[in-house]
């Protein structure tokens, strides 16, 4: 009976405590290509950490009167290079490019 | 199953009819909210069917319908609140074309958005439309709208237009490039601007832009739903 009474809230606009953005996230030849949207936010409000399979994306912005907290910890699809990872935020959606992580073979010495 | 209609209201003469449905960057949605608010229409009519989703609106305890009709000022707008399959919105357009050419309407609408992969470097999207016929086109002067010159149109709007034309209704797909996942009020903006000369009253665009931060977290999770729709029912979902 699952679906029967699943909550259905969708449309209502109820701030909570931390809103979860929508995000999509794309592997190109750049990398890993993820886009946030993140309506209100400016450059000085935004924290982006980055490691090797996962980037974590926190906000806080004021959307009609409303003080808005976002966090999104997000999972990369291949491992990426954290160090060279780039983000560029405009009108409120944020893109950010994170270049594979270079795998290299290193000789193994034999005993 | 069949798709049930009804109005409340004294009918509007030569109407221009507008459909909008959730789909890519909720385009459709978003302008025929804020076009409802501008020219305040009235809500005047419902459609209901045993094969729309199980989901209703719930406003002070009460259930509401999801797809509603709003009318005034020459103009319908059939707006469907919450992402529909394809087979119920399919029947949903017929159903709403039938309903509509008994009332000869002078054009017909549905209005929707194009996933643009650059939308994020477009201040202004580009507004395209095709026509079901000269007539429409001849009708629809002066609208500010890109037309398609040459080539194919699939999907749902290929869809409205072919039944539009098959019931000899007057009809124009308006679409906008926008961001597909991502609620889009800039997109709807332009598509305003582009079929205001055509509605025959002024559509003030400054608040929609005013509040579009607030838009766009108002419709986080319709947008969610709607991505999730087309994911589920893959099929001409990219135009909304």
């Amino acid at each position: 009976m699952g679906w029967f009474y699943r909550e259905v809230r969708w449309g209502y606009y109820t701030v909570r405590d931390v809103e979860e953005p929508l995000h999509e996230v794309k592997v190109t030849k750049e990398g890993v290509v993820i886009t946030v949207d993140l309506p209100g936010v400016r450059k000085e409000d935004l924290m982006i950490s980055a490691s090797e399979d996962a980037i974590l994306v926190e906000a806080v912005s004021h959307v009609g009167g409303a003080k808005v907290r976002y966090r999104k910890l997000i999972r990369t699809p291949v491992p990426i290079d954290p160090d060279r990872t780039v983000a560029r935020l405009t009108n409120g959606i944020l893109q950010i490019i994170a270049p594979p992580k270079e795998v290299g073979f290193r000789r193994v010495k034999v005993e | 199953m069949s798709v049930e209609i009804v109005e409340r209201a004294p009918e509007i003469k030569d109407p221009i009819l507008i459909l909008a449905v959730p789909g890519a960057g909720l385009v459709g949605i978003i302008a025929a909210d804020h076009l409802i608010k501008a020219a305040k229409l009235e809500e005047i009519g419902k459609i209901d069917s045993p094969l729309f989703p199980p989901v209703i609106g719930v406003r002070d305890g009460v259930a509401m319908n999801t797809v509603k009709i709003y009318g005034g000022k020459g103009l319908y707008v059939v707006k469907a609140e919450v992402p529909l399959p394809v087979d119920p919105l399919l029947k949903l357009t017929v159903a709403v074309l039938d309903w509509v050419a008994r009332k000869r309407p002078r054009l017909a609408m549905v209005i929707g958005g194009i996933p643009e992969e650059d939308r994020i470097k477009l201040d202004k999207p580009k507004v395209m439309a095709v026509f079901s016929s000269e007539e429409a086109k001849s009708l629809a002067q002066g609208m500010g709208a890109e037309l398609m010159s040459e080539g194919y149109l699939s999907g749902y709007a290929a869809f409205f237009l072919r039944e539009a034309g098959r019931r000899g209704v007057p009809a124009v797909a308006i679409m906008v490039q926008s961001f597909a996942a991502y609620p889009d009020p800039g997109a709807a903006a332009e598509v305003l601007r582009a079929v205001e000369p055509v509605l025959g009253f002024d559509v003030d665009i400054s608040q929609l832009e005013a509040e579009s931060e607030t838009i766009r977290l108002k419709l986080k999770e319709l947008m969610a739903k709607t991505v999730e729709t087309a994911r589920e029912s893959p099929a001409p979902m990219y135009i909304g």
